[in-house]
């Protein structure tokens, strides 16, 4: 039978959909036809996409639906039906595992729902669907019967090792370029922390793969793929210590050479200093761990079962090794508020994090926190309307404790800690709120980048944004409401570009800020120029360990500005040279547009349809 | 044979570059030995697939007012590349884009050298010939005209970029007489090197390839991806004003009949596009997929009812043109450079006037009311690529030409 798997939009950008690729897997080991239409990587209409299943022809068309894609999966399956009636619509996923009654009531268009681990269900259904035979006491499937939705018993796959390893191949236009090749190692976690859906979606009980299955498929991936990186998905990769330090043994024994991370996060009491080496010497770069809060209370009350001290010490382990620590923080806890996530910030500025990342919590469906939030709080927007990887910032409920507009300053503030510490540190220095500010971010502008200056309306505001050329900025240009100095600097070459900063520095210098924040990655050959012609009176520079005052008369600045002019200086010779020699270059070019201008010989070119003529310019009527 | 070929851009970002990694690898299948030498732009990167020298400043021109340092970081990469021939021994050096005068003379110095000439860079000191004042193609040749047109007066007062370029640039347009073989793609640019006084005896014409593809898999496709209820119209390449997408979303408004226009494009102008097409109100019936690969781009091709080369320059040769007939498409392009080489008016597309926006919508318009007329066209283009634009009618020729350089050079010796 030929089936279509569709993954739909709305997820984050460059992922793989691994579970679809593990079905078409499946389905092939059985001799099935199974292709994947990436629509998150294809961003097709869905027209498009109904016509190319209309093309395919299917049988089974199955959509993988998580919360923030089930809207635009349901679009899909609508439009295909239309024009494409002739295949049974199923689906999957962790959105359909967790909301499968309203799925099935409210969208006629969806037959079957699969729930959970679907290797095995899908296989069965496809097979009783070709035979013909009922499909309705399959397990772990839920579908309309009249008016009620009917679920079978469901069941988990225990043997993970049995199941084929996932078929990338079978998602249509795949690119392996730059590719890293995603992992499940085991699946489950027995832990109920509280804001998490996993134990309902992939089951309490944590089950494995042997060390030497993943091994394998590794070897056979760099095979056939070439890949030279992998990531390691897992929602629990390092439930048993032991497991995960014989995975990196024998990877280290292979030889494969692969780097790899795990940004999908471990639990930190589940990680010790040998592991955190062998993890180091098998070619881990980078850990994640879920941190969550920094404030004790709302750790606590999110039953991860684990101390906060377990935190700090898997990041000593993990910078230890020698490899970076990325932490998870979330905002909007129950009984989280805006002081609590300051306590975070104090918290994970204390942790020395190589990276970190705050994201809105989502209270996903028949997760604890979705209850409380039912109960205590209010919704401000369907659950399918969020997004868990968005392009904007969007916050989908509120607590009494907690509003929306405080949410979206606490998102703010951790994300742009730095310049609120700056700010703060200003106003304790000087006794005053500074008054016009200037933001100097080298890097493109995010699209947060361009919330700062509504979220600091106490203050005047600058925003200045180096943009690289790119599609994505020209079609939101027109959108961003910065400042009139956000500014797009696109010559490639050095000389066009100093222009251009001369001619904003200049207007940075006629507007005189009372305070300027650098941000990270402000190359530091611009500060001097910047600093001799703006002179600023404060500014800050942002750093790995927080955001460092200086003002001009700092021996530092000095040292720089004196630094940059000694280079200057052994360059003299050189540079006088060509000041010297500038005028009678001038002068020569001059003279050749003179000897240009005298080289009145030649032939002009026409193009006739019968071809290109040459034709005397001394006969040509326009000398 | 080892062939060094000296380039300035060493990544698939355009038809010039295409066509030198796609000519490399023929090359490569019929046993010459390649070695590259190419800019040090952060992009270009090795491939591994031969040897590869990445040469600081080889394409280095006076950008900034420092023109001390512009002559001696010139004359270094001059001495790299004599180096890097001395090392290499090539049997000929093929120079595509490049044009710094260090480095041209060191290579004419060493070897004998062919010159593959994609735009007219080597004899315009703008660029595109096109005249700064008015926008219009330019008809003349290095000279006066430059002065008079404005399009290097202004810049030597004002010593911008241009103006910097302009000694440097006529230094490499002198030297070029002396290469062993300038390759010119179409009739178009043989008559504008002609008109710029380099030898015809030292020409040779080499239109370009582009990959084919069997019959059957070709139509297959068009069948598989063919959208039948909708007019689509495809426009790839550079979004700049002289591949004229301005002008083809001009004539898009005139066009009568519903349509869906693709733009498979990214460059200078993509802002303005966007703008554009909302000021047309063409929202909706415009469609900016932006920069695809040309495996992704072949999908587009088949998809197409019609691809449009609305190029406003003197077109070197156009690859994305033979590219849409290599898969069966009808083309409808302005008459202008080496287009009509390849078009055939009325058996593989339609020529329009060139800028006409008029005459363009009228005949893209004739080819989407009648399907069957354009699949037929798509046909005989695809006949016409199979049997003019391949490889193996290509690689032939190039080795010739390589083989008649090195006679050259030898008689010369003699």
């Amino acid at each position: 039978m030929k089936v279509l798997l569709i993954n739909p939009p709305g997820w984050q950008k460059g992922s793989t959909n691994l579970g679809l690729c593990y079905l078409a897997s499946s389905l092939a080991a059985k001799g099935h036809k199974a292709l994947i239409l990436d629509v998150n990587a294809t961003d097709a209409s869905p027209d498009a996409v109904a016509e190319k299943a209309r093309e395919y022809a299917p049988d089974i068309i199955g959509f993988s639906l998580k919360t923030s894609t089930a809207n635009a999966a349901f679009l899909l399956s609508k439009a295909i039906k239309k024009r494409y009636p002739g295949a049974v619509h199923v689906a999957g996923g962790a959105h359909i595992t967790l909301a499968y009654g309203e799925s099935l009531i409210q969208n006629p268009d969806i037959e079957y729902c699969f729930l959970g681990e679907a290797e095995r269900s899908l296989i069965e259904f496809v097979e009783r669907k070709e035979k013909g035979l009922p499909v309705d006491d399959i397990p772990g499937i839920a579908f309309r019967r009249d008016s009620e939705v009917v679920t079978t018993r469901r069941e988990y796959i225990e043997e993970l090792d049995a199941i084929p390893y996932p078929g990338m191949d079978a998602i249509e236009g795949f690119s392996f370029k730059d590719f890293r090749y995603p992992m499940i190692t085991s699946r489950g976690c027995p832990y109920p922390c509280t804001y998490c859906c996993v134990g309902v979606v992939s089951s309490k009980k944590w089950r494995a793969r042997s060390p030497e299955n993943i091994l394998d498929e590794l070897k056979r991936a760099k095979e056939k793929y070439g890949i030279t990186m992998f990531e390691i998905l897992d929602d629990n990769f390092t439930l048993r210590i032991e497991r995960a330090k014989e995975f990196c043994r024998l990877l280290i024994a292979s030889g494969l050479n692969l780097s790899w991370y795990c940004h999908n996060g471990i639990r930190a009491d589940k990680l010790d200093m040998e592991l955190a080496r062998l993890m180091k010497e098998a070619g881990c770069t980078s850990v994640a761990l879920g941190v969550e809060s920094g404030d004790p209370a709302i750790f606590d009350s999110i039953k991860k079962g684990e101390p906060l001290e377990a935190i700090v010490n898997a990041v000593k382990c993990i910078k230890a090794a020698g490899m970076k620590a990325v932490g998870y923080f979330i905002i909007g806890l129950p009984g989280d508020s805006l002081e609590g996530i300051k306590r975070t910030i104090e918290f994970q500025k204390s942790l020395g994090l190589d990276h970190y990342t705050y994201g809105v919590l989502n209270p996903y469906p028949y997760t604890e926190v979705y209850d409380i939030v039912k109960r205590e709080g209010k919704m401000l927007m369907d659950i399918k309307e969020s997004s868990h990887f968005s392009t904007e910032l969007t916050i989908p409920f509120e607590m009494p404790g907690f509003s929306r507009q405080d949410m979206e300053k606490a998102f703010y503030l951790a994300k742009f800690q730095q310049l609120y510490q700056a700010i703060d540190s200003y106003e304790k220095k000087y006794g005053r709120k500074p008054g016009r500010i200037l933001y100097f971010d080298f890097s493109p502008a995010s699209r947060f980048t361009k919330n700062l200056s509504r979220l600091l309306d106490d203050y005047e505001l600058d925003v200045f944004c180096f943009q690289t050329r790119s599609d994505d900025y020209f079609k939101n240009r027109a959108k961003w409401k910065i400042t009139d100095l956000h500014v797009y600097v696109d010559t490639p070459y050095a000389s066009g570009r100093i222009k251009i900063f001369l001619r904003f520095f200049n207007i940075f210098r006629k507007r005189g800020y009372d305070m300027v924040f650098f941000s990270i990655g402000t190359p530091q050959m611009l500060l001097p120029p910047f600093l001799l012609i703006v002179r600023p009176k404060v500014f800050y520079l942002e750093g790995e360990d927080g955001a460092k005052l200086m003002t001009m008369k700092d021996p530092e600045v000095k040292a720089q500005i004196r630094r940059r002019a000694r280079e200057l200086f052994f360059t003299l010779p050189r540079l006088s040279l060509s000041i010297l020699a500038y005028p009678f270059l001038r002068l020569a070019v001059i003279g050749f547009g003179l000897f240009m201008y005298f080289k009145r010989d030649g032939k002009r070119v026409e193009f006739t349809p019968q071809g290109p003529k040459l034709k005397d310019m001394k006969k040509d009527k326009d000398q | 044979m080892k062939v060094l070929h000296l380039c300035d851009h060493y990544r698939p970002i355009g038809g010039a570059e295409k066509l030198l990694f796609d000519t490399l690898d023929a090359l490569e299948k019929n046993g010459v030995e390649n070695v590259i030498a190419t800019h040090d732009y952060i992009e270009n990167k090795a491939t591994g697939k031969r040897k590869e020298y990445i040469v600081h400043d080889l394409d280095i021109y006076p950008y900034n007012w420092n023109y001390l340092d512009y002559f001696l970081r010139g004359a270094k990469a001059g001495k790299a590349l004599r180096r890097i021939i001395e090392e290499e021994k090539p049997d000929v050096i093929h120079i595509h884009n490049l044009q710094n005068p260090f480095s041209i003379s060191a290579a004419i110095k060493a070897a004998p050298t062919v010159r593959a000439i994609h735009d007219p860079r080597l004899y315009c000191f703008n660029n595109w010939r096109i005249l700064r004042k008015t926008k219009e193609i330019c008809p003349y040749p290095l000279g006066y005209k430059c002065v008079t047109e404005g399009c290097l007066w202004p810049d030597l007062l004002a010593f911008t970029t241009d103006g910097r370029c302009a000694i440097p640039r006529y230094a490499s347009y002198l030297m070029h007489r002396k290469v062993e073989k300038l390759i010119v793609e179409s009739e178009a640019m043989r008559a504008c090197v002609l008109q710029n006084g380099y030898d015809d005896a030292r020409i040779a014409f080499l239109p370009n390839f582009t990959k084919t593809f069997d019959f059957d898999e070709v139509m297959r496709r068009i069948e598989d991806l063919d959208r039948k209820d909708e007019n689509s119209i495809l426009f790839v390449g550079r979004a700049s004003f002289e591949k004229g997408v301005d002008y083809l979303l001009e004539a898009a408004t005139h066009i009568k009949v519903p349509f869906k226009l693709y733009l498979v494009t990214g460059g200078p102008e993509t802002s303005a596009i966007h703008g554009k097409i909302e000021r047309l109100g063409l929202k909706g019936k415009v469609e900016v997929p932006g920069v695809q690969s040309y495996a992704k781009t072949r999908d587009y091709y088949a998809m197409a009812d019609v691809v449009v080369v609305p190029s406003v320059w003197i077109e070197s040769f156009c690859l994305v043109g033979i590219e849409a007939m290599a898969n069966a498409k009808p083309v409808v392009a302005f008459r202008t450079g080496g287009i009509p080489d390849w078009l055939v008016d009325g058996k593989t597309g339609y020529l329009a006037e060139c800028r006409n926006v008029k005459d363009l919508a009228d005949k893209i318009e004739l080819v989407l009311k009648d399907k069957e007329a354009a699949k037929a066209m798509g046909i005989m283009g695809f006949r016409r690529v199979q049997e003019h634009y391949t490889m193996e009618v290509y690689l032939p020729r190039l080795l010739r030409i390589y083989e008649d350089a090195i006679e050259a050079r030898r008689k010369v010796i003699r």
